[in-house]
């Protein structure tokens, strides 16, 4: 399968340990990250981590459904975006967190 | 919920242990630990503390009592060196789904990042190998993260958590101790809802099936679903094959029972497999041990896999109906609608005859023979038909642990306790210890090579120091059996580094006041046998078996489950 650039979104706790355990699951698949960055979100306490990174669809598809298996972890997915914000990925989510 | 006022938070951890119900648990104090064994101190007219040789005993053990018991293992240990010998329990624990709470001593918060004395960053070390991990550093935090901890364990997949805490938060004084079980967190769900929809569409597959195959995992004994794995099969017709993993979720002398799957697995397991128009897999991965060459796995079948951990699914093989959610409701919801069948005899034929093949080829000359040494079968065989099936088998890792798989006989569920996924050797003799602890009443029978009983020997001590009546079966080759008969499957007979030279087990036992004995001739191997399983305390039966025997049948690594070898000279044809 064809090695192309991937956009990860994970939204999770803002908690210690959180990102750790997230670039570990890149470390184990040997993936290197491109770029890292954690965002607040509109609810207190829930932050946004974006990774982007070279690798095929199915690597990402295990890599993502490893993401959703940490604890803190509501939602994981891959599918690349235009724009990457909190709102239009896991508004749903966000939405409901926020009542 | 329990409140209790200035308490320390040693005290206040050990009284969060009670409220989650702990009677036992396993480890090995040290400087950083102090606090909590002295608190503990007080406390063992309620908490039955098992002190073992080495951390690594202590997790292995409680890993044993968990998959014994089904309930929480808990086990301790001081900073540094004490948590990195942890480390090879708790990935053990990790792969084999095993519901752990390791807590971990820590140097004071003030020192944390210092390279103090006996620090190690056990959090970082321990992220890839655990379901969750957390340090404590103020004694406000404990009940909490005591409450979550055990909550996470035991949910979902289960697996290990550890909480590592410092030594301040063990002394500080905590104003009031309020304890209220964790019943949810926002960002986890460890039990997705079984879909109508998906059970829907696994009813249509296994109502049209002709050759289907239920392959049960650990899974279904994690979730409580013997029952409902029986009636399904028995319902529908459908043989039952399990994984390494589980063992004993169905009894192994039930009439739909074809074997286990896998490497060392058995030929109608195997070749069903291959031949089966629906796989019904259950609480189970799809591990490389089992399915082989995935690109020739199960070639004819639609697959539905039934698993808690949506991770899993997909993760090996493409199923075709996927029920992401427990195992005994998926079961129990697959049961009520699928529709009833009588007996499928061409199909159950097909096990009769591969049975029958791997009876004359490889099951006879291993349990049975006329002449030479024991076997390691021979012997295996000899422990299951003086227990009858009643007996909790723990095994080490390597050849003596497929014979015992292939062997022994299970009536009852959580009877097989080893190391799958991870192959730890050394696994096995702490982990008897734990199920023996978990469940005094039934007989617990460890089998044992040479090699990994020497990997933890030193739980000898455990054994004899709390009176815990296992009974050790060594089958005792000299060799690292396994790699060594895969040197000479594999790379020409160069046995490099497998021989090994043994103390004297009968007099190392004998050192720790354990009642022993050494059976090498056939005619007093079931003598020997029934002595051990008499003796009224812990026993160590060395038994001196075949040096170069080899396990079969196997497939081997990489190649399609097809492939069975029946011996060293032949390719099953």
């Amino acid at each position: 399968m064809d090695n192309r650039e991937y956009t990860v979104t994970a939204l999770t706790e803002n908690k210690i340990g959180v990102l750790n355990r997230i670039t570990a699951i890149y470390l184990r698949h040997k993936i290197n990250m491109e770029g890292v960055r954690v965002i607040d979100t509109q609810v207190p306490g829930v932050s946004m981590i974006t990774i982007s990174s070279y690798g095929t669809e199915e690597v990402m598809e295990r890599i993502v459904r490893q993401i959703r298996r940490i604890v803190e972890v509501f939602d994981s997915r891959y599918k690349a975006v235009e724009s990457i914000t909190p709102e239009n990925i896991y508004g749903e989510i966000l939405s409901g967190l926020g009542d | 919920m329990t409140e209790k006022r200035n308490i320390t938070g040693a005290e206040a951890l050990l009284l969060s242990l009670l409220e989650e119900g702990v009677t036992d648990l396993f480890g090995y104090p040290g400087g950083a630990i102090i606090p909590l064994y002295d608190k503990l101190y007080d406390y063992t007219d309620r908490l039955n503390h098992i002190l073992t040789r080495h951390e690594q005993g202590a997790v292995h053990a409680a890993q044993g009592y968990a998959r014994a018991t089904g309930r929480v293992g808990v086990c301790m240990a001081t900073s540094g060196p004490g948590a990195t010998n942890l480390i090879t329990g708790i990935a053990d624990a990790m792969v084999d789904s095993t519901p752990l709470v390791c807590i971990t001593a820590q140097v004071a918060a003030s020192l944390l990042g210092t390279d103090a004395f006996q620090e190690a960053d056990i959090i970082s070390m321990t992220i890839p190998v655990t379901k969750w991990n957390h340090q404590v550093t103020s004694a406000a935090e404990l009940p909490e993260t005591i409450a979550k901890a055990f909550y996470i364990a035991r949910t979902g997949r289960p697996g290990p958590v550890v909480i590592d805490i410092t030594k301040n938060a063990q002394t500080e004084i905590l104003d009031s101790f309020v304890y209220t079980p964790c019943t949810g967190l926002r960002s986890y769900l460890p039990e997705p809802e079984v879909r109508d929809e998906a059970v829907a569409r696994a009813v249509e597959l296994i109502d049209a099936s002709r050759r289907p195959l239920m392959i049960t995992g650990q899974g279904v004994m994690l979730s409580g679903g013997e029952a409902e794995a029986a009636r399904l099969a028995e319902r529908c017709a459908i043989p039952v094959a399990t994984t390494l993993m589980g063992l004993s979720a169905v009894p192994t002398s039930h009439p739909l029972f074809v074997g286990r799957v896998g490497m060392h697995g058995n030929v109608a397991a195997n070749e069903m497999t291959q031949q089966a128009d629906l796989l019904i897999a259950v609480g189970m991965r799809f591990s490389d041990r089992v399915t082989g060459d995935v690109s020739h796995y199960a070639p004819n079948a639609r697959i539905i896999h039934i698993d808690i951990d949506a991770a899993e699914h997909g993760k090996i093989v493409k199923p075709d109906v996927s029920i992401c959610g427990d195992a005994r409701k998926a079961l129990s919801a697959l049961a009520d609608k699928a529709a009833p069948r009588a007996e499928r005899r061409e199909w159950m034929e097909t096990a009769r005859e591969a049975y029958e093949r791997e009876r004359r080829y490889v099951i006879d000359g291993c349990i049975s023979p006329a002449e030479g040494d024991i076997t390691m079968g021979e012997a295996v065989d000899k422990v299951a038909s003086v227990c009858g099936g009643e007996a909790i088998i723990v095994t080490d890792v390597g050849q003596h642990q497929m014979f015992a798989s292939r062997y022994s006989r299970l009536n009852r569920p959580r009877s097989f306790i080893t190391s799958g996924g991870l192959g730890t050797m050394g696994f096995g003799l702490p982990a008897a210890i734990g199920a023996k602890v978990g469940c005094p009443d039934r007989e617990v029978v460890l089998f044992v090579g040479d090699g990994g009983l020497q990997m933890t020997v030193q739980e000898l001590g455990t054994v004899m120091q709390s009176g815990i009546a296992v009974k050790i079966a060594v089958l005792d080759n000299g060799y690292l059996g396994m790699v060594r008969q895969w040197q000479q499957l594999f790379f020409e007979s160069r046995y490099s580094f497998t021989s090994l030279a043994d103390p004297d087990f009968t007099i190392l036992a004998s050192a720790y006041g354990i009642a022993s004995r050494r059976v090498s001739a056939r005619d007093s191997l079931e003598e020997a046998v029934r002595e051990m399983l008499a003796h009224d305390g812990p026993y160590l039966l060395d038994i001196a078996v075949e040096r170069e025997g080899n396990v079969f049948p196997m497939v081997p690594a990489g190649k399609s489950i097809s492939n069975l070898i029946f011996s060293e000279l032949n390719d099953g044809q």
